[in-house]
């Protein structure tokens, strides 16, 4: 039976139209990602505006063992404050430090132990234990424990640039102290890469960082899509209960044209939100590839060869981008989109039922909480399983409906899932679907003339059996 | 078809969880006529109705509507205006009525062609484009009511349609009414207001009591409950009305009288009576009885109180 009736249309255009042509969806649509650019430049500009605030900023250094203060201070002028040696000081007890550092010209006083450099840089083991316990270095550990007093809060982008600096100079120190000159303590310091690549046995390669984000990105923006059209969808049917014209409906149509109907044109609205946002992207990301390619024009650097260079970052992201290609293969997106069709058609089928058993909005958040907590179990699930996607209990949640709607396609980014499991997960999806809209169908067709009262179990249970 | 009833229904049964709300209901109405169903509240009207339009499904008997018994193939030749009005408030007037015509099959465009022609007959072109909500209460009405006759229904289903009219409105309503049944459309339509029905009904069908109690041409209902009315104008004394076995009450105004006979009287033997007494009779009339006292009657002969509807309706509450 062709599902897709002239009924069905006409409420899935109905519903599409009545929903396109109001200003929240004009608002929302591109309103959203203007909102959420917006918010990403309010955040570097605020950041920068702090880095501003911080650069005339003056720390001074107090260092009671006087062995590193100076190489603390080359540091910490590297970065954007101005750093000097507190010599007055040094000598004073530690509580009479902070009472003067209030009346001194200094924003931040960096106060170190006596023992910060060690003992004599190279003391043995035992004896820095001993030392370390009175001289404020955590023996345990045998980390350096260093105060910084500020006059205000302490942006943290301050406090990580003071604590890059120690660690460089306690280096450099202990280095020296140990017969090693000229050494770059940055350098030293930098953390190497490590990109980490799956090869399967097809001799597919595929870059983990790329499968994570892929498949926490399906995560999210799945169990999103599916909460917000399953509410449209829901509340949909109730505003029909409210302005009673589900009686004229009810008389029109078949009650399962018109759920479908509520579902596809709640979809149609999705699919057209999504299309714009993505166009958008695209010209988003085109405007930034074509002016970054005539900025690099002029300049074509070796590095655009795309060799292994380790230091160059710009290879890196060059090599990553060949990842992007590498990894993301069409038939996992496919698969993907019809993981979600079908979830879709699950979620709101099911959220389409809820809205017919009840005839308000106070009940209807009720009827929605336990499809929310059920799709709660995939998001938050979902991610942690992923960490390892061949785990049992990944298996069976990428297998059983209504969670291998999201945690499958997850899980096809994140590893390479035996044809037999998605097969089954599909094949399980779709039967879960096909017995949720009969389902639906039957709540709906009783669901929508009831007025007043929310339906008990019992009775949406009666519903079904009998319709 | 001219001959195929519009509506067959046969031992219609149908229980809301322990309350009976149909007990076997068997009603069949010629096509071309327009039949009233008049019951108390409650009786069991609006689900009879929504029985007939396939919203709800009997849990026994057979429902044939415009000669077949695949409802779902009639649904677009029916038109229906439930008591509940209501039209989604957010839609422009002009896309809620093509939306109504889509889906009782008319295409796109002949729906805004009938929309546009039909608002301006109603006096509401100018609105056409404003959304339902800021129409008034009487113009949603007429809004609802084209939406229900746009695609030319052959059989019009409608429920307690007068109800909540403004008088002119009311008028409106039967002139549109009227018109399809002069197109030769049945309309079978629901009120608990009597008068309604006998204005503007054929036939009536009372059901009361999850029963169907009478069913019949308003024409025939009358002559079948017997011409035992009569208003007599006199002079002189009424002593007459006094003969025994004959008068069932009177009501005596002085030179002028209702009387009811007692059923089996003839009236001419009333007549002679009064012409022997000595009394001049200036008029002597038999006269209809009115649709409610049918109605009374067979309700009380139904063993429902007839006096209050609630006491009805308890007794067959939907």
């Amino acid at each position: 039976m062709n599902p897709f009736t002239p009924s069905v249309l006409a409420v899935a255009y109905r519903e599409f139209m009545q929903r396109v042509k109001t200003k929240w969806f004009i608002l929302g649509t591109i309103g959203m990602p203007v909102i959420m650019v917006g918010v990403a430049f309010l955040i570097v500009f605020a950041m920068r505006d702090v880095e501003d605030s911080e650069k005339g900023k003056t720390i001074g250094v107090v260092d009671t063992g006087g062995k590193i203060a100076d190489l603390l201070v080359e540091e910490l002028n590297d970065g954007s404050v101005t750093a000097s040696r507190a010599r007055n000081m040094e000598r004073l007890p530690a509580a009479e430090v902070r009472e003067r550092f209030l009346s001194t010209a200094f924003d931040y006083l960096l106060i170190l132990p006596s023992g910060a450099a060690g003992s004599d840089g190279l003391a043995p083991a035992a004896s820095r234990e001993e030392a370390g316990k009175r001289n404020g270095a955590d023996a345990a550990t045998d980390r350096v424990t260093a105060t910084l007093l500020a006059k205000d809060k302490v942006p943290s982008a301050t406090r990580r640039s003071a604590r890059d600096a120690l660690q460089r100079a306690l280096l450099q120190t202990r280095l020296q102290a140990a017969g090693v000159e000229a050494v770059d303590a940055r350098d030293l310091l930098r953390r190497p890469r490590l990109n980490a690549v799956n090869v399967t046995e097809s001799g597919e390669t595929r870059s983990q960082t790329l499968q994570t984000i892929a498949s926490m990105g399906i995560v999210y923006v799945y169990f999103t899509l599916l909460l917000v059209y399953g509410q449209m969808v829901l509340m949909s049917t109730i505003e029909d209960k409210q302005s009673n014209i589900v009686e004229i409906l009810a008389s029109s149509l078949r009650p399962w044209e018109l759920m479908l109907g509520k579902i596809l044109g709640c979809g149609a609205m999705a699919l057209a939100q999504l299309g714009i946002w993505a166009l958008m992207a695209a010209a988003a990301v085109g405007f930034l590839l074509t002016r970054r390619g005539l900025a690099s024009v002029p300049s074509p650097g070796p590095a655009l060869g795309g060799g292994r260079d380790p230091i160059s970052g710009d290879t890196a992201e060059l090599a990553s981008i060949d990842l992007i290609s590498d990894s993301i293969s069409w038939e996992n997106v496919i698969l993907a989109l019809l993981f979600f069709l079908l979830g879709y058609l699950l979620y709101t089928s099911v959220f389409a039922a809820a809205g017919a058993t009840v005839s308000d909005l106070q009940d209807a958040q009720q009827a929605m909480t336990p499809i929310v907590m059920v799709s709660m179990v995939s998001l938050i699930a979902g991610p942690l399983l992923m960490e390892s996607p061949n785990n049992r209990w990944a298996v069976i949640l990428s297998i059983v409906p209504p969670f291998n709607a999201v945690v499958m396609p997850s899980r096809v980014f994140s590893t390479e899932v035996p044809p037999w499991q998605w097969v089954l997960s599909l094949v399980l999806l779709a039967a879960a679907v096909a017995a949720t809209v009969w389902m639906s169908g039957r709540i709906y067709r009783v669901g929508i003339l009831m007025r007043g009262q929310r339906a008990s179990l019992p009775e949406i249970v009666r519903w079904v059996r009998h319709g | 078809m001219v001959n195929a009833p519009a509506l067959r229904l046969r031992g219609i049964r149908k229980n809301y969880g322990k309350k009976t709300a149909l007990e076997g209901v068997d009603l069949e109405t010629p096509s071309d006529t327009i039949c009233g169903l008049i019951g108390p509240n409650g009786a069991g009207k609006t689900t009879l109705l929504r029985i007939i339009l396939d919203i709800i499904g009997p849990d026994n008997g057979t429902v044939e509507v415009l000669g077949t018994t695949d409802l779902q193939s009639t649904r677009r030749r029916i038109g229906y205006l439930p008591e509940e009005r209501g039209l989604y408030p957010k839609m422009r007037v002009i896309d809620h009525l093509v939306f109504l015509g889509v889906l009782k099959g008319l295409g796109r465009r002949d729906a805004m062609e009938r929309a546009r022609g039909g608002l301006e007959e109603v006096g509401l072109g100018e609105r056409a484009r404003d959304k339902v909500e800021t129409l008034s209460k009487g113009m949603q009405q007429k809004v609802q009511l084209l939406g229900t006759i746009l695609h030319e229904p052959e059989l019009l289903v409608l429920d307690e349609p007068f109800s909540g009219l403004d008088p002119l409105n009311v008028e409106l309503f039967k002139r549109l009414v009227l018109r399809r049944r002069r197109a030769g459309a049945t309309v079978f339509l629901s009120t608990h207001l009597i008068e309604d029905a006998e204005r503007l009904c054929d036939r009536v069908c009372m059901i009361a009591g999850a029963n169907k109690v009478l069913d019949g041409k308003v024409s025939e209902l009358k002559a079948a409950s017997g011409r035992r009315d009569l208003a007599i104008a006199f002079e002189g004394s009424s002593e007459f009305l006094a003969a025994p076995g004959l008068v069932e009450r009177a009501a005596d105004q002085g030179g002028y009288v209702e009387v009811r006979l007692k059923k089996g009287a003839d009236p001419q033997v009333l007549l002679r009576r009064a012409v022997e007494s000595g009394a001049r009779i200036s008029r002597f009339e038999l006269t209809e009885p009115s649709l409610r006292e049918i109605f009374m009657e067979k309700a009380e002969a139904a063993g429902l109180s007839t006096s209050d509807a609630p006491a009805a309706e308890e007794v067959g509450a939907a």
